[in-house]
């Protein structure tokens, strides 16, 4: 199994888009890898943090299926935090599929 | 006439036992749909009941529950955590096999559970988890160590779960119940039953009815301020 960082950048795209429906227009997240998500200088809250890994995860499950958890006791076990932005929460997925085989 | 759970889909995880399928019939009686899990095979046949055999301490085949319910367009509205495994041994006879299969069922099983629920929950934006608790967390006995912490554990996550899930219409409650006449007060030595009923404010056994009444409450649309709280049926 395996998907690639363009699919898995599309799959946090449409749950970001799903995160700024109920957002003010002032507050729309920018649909770019560069889109910081969680930690020092993140544009989500802790809530929305969730429902970013839980649309993402639907979305995988739909593609791959099969049922996923992307937060686990290796996410952040690399040092790098997976969720800091767009782009290094594309790279875990993409590596987590290719870990689930 | 629309029944009152018409269109809703309910999680009885637990629902084997006079507790489990009690509440999976009142759902069934009420409009619902409703899924059972457990580690056996179902008791119950209905056109809207479904049953999977799960053991709910296993991360994996809580997952797939869920991806099944989802795949057939049915992830629950409203959760029961009605599984839980009982122990009488006092701490200093307590195997360790015995601590783990009862945190497994009663904590982390609910854990599993509730994790997949709220996410689910938040994305439709309605959801309800109530938990049956134990008269063991407010009534401590000799012997109910790892069952009452199990208990007060499963508490603990129905108060901090409303505040994880911020302003969605998700709540989460809790039950904490006397007495059943079931197997688990038919095996308490008689003396202790005695004394347990004696210090109840409702001086009988709890029935189904009486719970079925009360998780309704819990359930209802319109108790959508109703969160964390922990309700004592029958005693205070």
């Amino acid at each position: 199994m395996s998907l690639s960082t363009q699919d898995a950048l599309q799959m946090i795209y449409t749950s970001l888009g799903e995160i700024n429906a109920e957002r003010s227009a002032e507050g729309q997240l920018k649909l770019i890898p560069e889109t910081k998500l969680f930690g020092s200088g993140g544009d989500l809250d802790s809530l929305e943090v969730v429902n970013l890994i839980t649309r993402v995860e639907a979305l995988l499950a739909d593609r791959l299926q099969s049922p996923v958890v992307l937060v686990d006791e290796g996410a952040f076990s690399n040092g790098v935090h997976p969720f800091r932005d767009v782009s290094s929460l594309a790279t875990y997925i993409v590596n987590k599929v290719k870990e689930t085989g | 006439m629309k029944k009152a759970f018409g269109g809703r889909v309910v999680l009885v995880a637990g629902s084997r036992g006079l507790v489990g399928e009690s509440l999976c019939r009142f759902f069934l009686e009420r409009g619902a749909k409703v899924v059972g899990c457990s580690r056996s095979q179902a008791t119950i046949e209905h056109e809207h009941f479904h049953h999977y055999i799960c053991d709910i301490g296993d991360e994996q085949a809580v997952l797939k529950m869920f991806y099944l319910l989802d795949q057939a367009q049915m992830p629950p509205d409203i959760v029961i955590l009605s599984a839980g495994t009982a122990s009488r041994n006092m701490v200093a006879l307590l195997s360790s096999r015995e601590m783990d299969s009862i945190l497994s069922t009663n904590v982390k099983g609910a854990l599993l559970i509730a994790r997949e629920a709220v996410k689910r929950m938040t994305r439709k934006r309605f959801g309800r988890i109530i938990a049956l608790s134990s008269i063991r967390v407010s009534r401590t006995e000799r012997g109910a160590a790892l069952y009452s912490m199990s208990k007060a554990a499963l508490e603990q996550l129905i108060k901090v779960l409303p505040l994880e899930v911020g302003d969605y219409p998700v709540t989460f409650n809790a039950i904490e119940i006397s007495m059943l006449d079931d197997g688990m007060a038919r095996d308490l030595p008689k003396e202790a039953r005695a004394r347990l009923m004696d210090s109840l404010a409702v001086k009988r056994f709890c029935t189904p009815q009486d719970l079925c009444n009360a998780v309704e409450f819990f359930a209802k649309t319109d108790s959508s301020y109703v969160t964390g709280q922990v309700l004592k049926l029958g005693f205070v």
